[in-house]
């Protein structure tokens, strides 16, 4: 497998001052096409900054960032966000006063290789295809985790970033979605990174495990 | 599909009110903008019709006369150095040399001027004159020698002296067509009989004017065979109302003609008030456009979350600025035509109600204005452009 992303020796910036051993600050990293990382850590250890920083949205770290072979300092994150790699937001962020199906026509908009059907077949499976035309801000945070997992899943992608993806889902709905990502990610031969509080929340094969402190 | 999408992430937070005032500033200005300009327009013709335009571009100027001439019987005369002096001037374009008769002249008027009275005659250079006729023209030999006498010698004929003859008034197309005046030409040297006829009346040379080929010619006959210096010189100028002009007029203690020199006055204040008028136009533009940005920058704001998520979901800084851009561009469109129709329906009304109040103003049809506010448009839109992708870009 080639090193999809690269990590050299990156540290945020706010966590200099109190920096703890782990297994991605400071460390040269390789993260592998196709594969399944999870992330754990306790609270505040910097899941969500890792994250951040995967997905471009940070450049307050030290060391150096490579996608593919680019650094990320000259990498068309436009195109990686719209075609190469997805993320699940810890905090979700979805249009509140769209309806959850327009909420997913936000990523459909930018190309997608599924079908309106299958895209519905998929709220169905997470069951919620019956809030479709709700507004978001109608729903309960396990109804919208899961309207973010869709649409984070419809997009074409070589990557996802799951960021505690079932954090308001109960154990039975944690198994659907679960299921759901791991199938997309194996259909699109896509890296898995998903970060949570423990050890037992993806119920797949793990390729690696990396501890935050 | 993605139109769709900003339709629905983007377009739903335009407020109402703060659409309109934002309209409303828009339209404010460019009204503001269209009424000044249109005004300065109009004004501007006003103050320089073309007649007048045409005669204040002629002075006469002549030397102050003073005490030691009538005493000394010394003539005013420019001296050669003086004309030298004046030539090199800039703001002097050309200088015409008034002649004067060195001989005597006696008419006896004909049946529809009947009076005998002596004349003086004054020569200026043919291409100076405000009259053109082909009758203007003498050669040696010609009995019959062609005159434009002075507009306010008529004025003073028909309204003092026939008034208190008891004779008929002669109206100006009139007098063209009487009879030569029989007139004789005299001097120790000899006597010559002419017959003047007229042949227009003059507004720009309050004289009486003869061909300057016959003037040499009876000067060198009659007169004494020396040149004489001028005594006044026609003075074509650019500019009358040219400050280093009428220093220099003044400092040289040159008379000039006193309605040109208040005309001169008249049109300076006009320019200083149009140059007002002008930087209120400016000024209105400026604020508009300063209200434009503000409105702008305030919905931009209220949008401000929802770009950053977009951006964030991989959508463009291009795909997002020609959405937003468009829609303002659309807008403008919109406010520049409304403005337009206000335009187009208040200012006549303006000067009906300014006729009313005793300025006389006409609507001259000039695409100055509408050209000052396609260029305030493209402006807008430029400006409009610059923000919201700065604006966007600050989300990235």
């Amino acid at each position: 497998m080639q090193a999809f992303i690269q990590l050299k020796n990156i540290l945020p910036k706010p966590l200099e001052s109190r920096i703890e051993p782990s297994d991605i600050w400071q460390k040269e990293l390789v993260l592998e096409q196709g594969k399944v990382y999870q992330i754990i850590s306790a609270s505040g250890k910097g899941k969500s900054t890792f994250c951040h920083i995967l997905y471009g949205m940070r450049k307050d770290y030290k060391g150096e960032l490579i996608l593919e072979g680019k650094s990320s300092n000259v990498l068309d994150w436009t195109f990686w966000r719209a075609q190469k790699m997805s993320v699940i937001f810890q905090d979700l962020r979805l249009f509140n006063h769209l309806s959850a199906w327009e909420n997913i026509l936000v990523k459909v908009a930018l190309g997608t290789h599924f079908s309106e059907t299958e895209i519905k077949a998929m709220m169905e499976k997470l069951g919620i295809s019956h809030l479709a035309k709700q507004k978001v801000e109608t729903l309960s945070y396990g109804e919208r985790q899961r309207v973010a997992i869709v649409r984070a899943l419809v997009q074409p992608f070589q990557v996802l970033i799951a960021d505690e993806p079932f954090s308001h889902l109960d154990a039975e709905n944690t198994k659907i979605a679960a299921k759901l990502i791991h199938e997309v990610c194996q259909k699109n031969k896509a890296t898995l990174l998903i970060t949570s509080l423990g050890a037992d929340t993806f119920p797949f094969a793990l390729d690696k495990t990396l501890k935050l402190a | 599909m993605k139109q769709k999408i900003f339709r629905h992430t983007l377009g739903r937070k335009n407020s109402w009110s703060v659409l309109a005032f934002s309209a409303l500033s828009f339209i404010l200005g460019m009204v503001a903008l269209l009424f000044a300009l249109q005004f300065y327009v109009d004004v501007k013709t006003a103050f320089t019709p073309q007649k007048d335009e045409e005669k204040l571009s002629y002075l006469i100027v002549s030397k102050e006369i003073g005490l030691m001439n009538t005493l000394t019987g010394a003539r005013a005369n420019f001296s050669t150095l003086e004309l030298e002096d004046i030539k090199t001037k800039d703001f002097i374009h050309r200088v015409g040399d008034f002649k004067t008769n060195q001989f005597e002249v006696w008419t006896t008027g004909n049946h529809l001027f009947p009076i005998k009275t002596e004349l003086f005659f004054e020569s200026v250079p043919t291409d100076m004159l405000d009259v053109q006729s082909d009758l203007w023209r003498w050669k040696e030999g010609d009995v019959q020698v062609p005159v434009l006498l002075s507009k306010d010698f008529l004025s003073l004929y028909n309204f003092g002296y026939a008034l208190v003859r008891g004779l008929p008034q002669v109206p100006a197309s009139m007098a063209t067509l009487a009879p030569a005046f029989q007139t004789e030409i005299y001097s120790a040297k000899g006597k010559k009989s002419i017959q003047l006829k007229l042949v227009g009346f003059t507004e720009r040379i309050p004289s009486i004017l003869v061909p300057a080929e016959f003037m040499d010619w009876a000067n060198k006959e009659l007169g004494s065979a020396e040149t004489a210096q001028p005594s006044r010189l026609l003075l074509e100028v650019k500019d009358p109302a040219n400050p280093d002009l009428i220093r220099f007029l003044q400092e040289k203690n040159y008379v000039v003609r006193q309605d040109a020199i208040e005309a001169a006055k008249v049109v300076e204040t006009a320019r200083w008030l149009l140059s007002i008028l002008g930087a209120v136009g400016v000024l209105f533009m400026l604020l508009s456009a300063v209200l434009m940005l503000t409105q702008t920058q305030n919905l931009m704001l209220k949008v401000q979350a929802e770009i950053k998520l977009l951006l964030l979901l991989g959508y463009a800084v291009r795909d997002i600025l020609l959405y937003l851009w468009s829609r303002f561009v659309l807008g403008m469109i919109v406010y520049t035509l409304l403005a337009l129709g206000v335009f187009i329906y208040f200012y006549p009304k303006l000067l009906a109600v300014l006729a009313e109040k005793g300025l006389a103003l006409t609507l001259n049809l000039s695409m100055m204005p509408y050209l000052v506010s396609l260029a305030f448009l493209a402006f807008s839109l430029l400006w409009g452009y610059a923000s919201i992708r700065w604006q966007i870009k600050q989300q990235q």
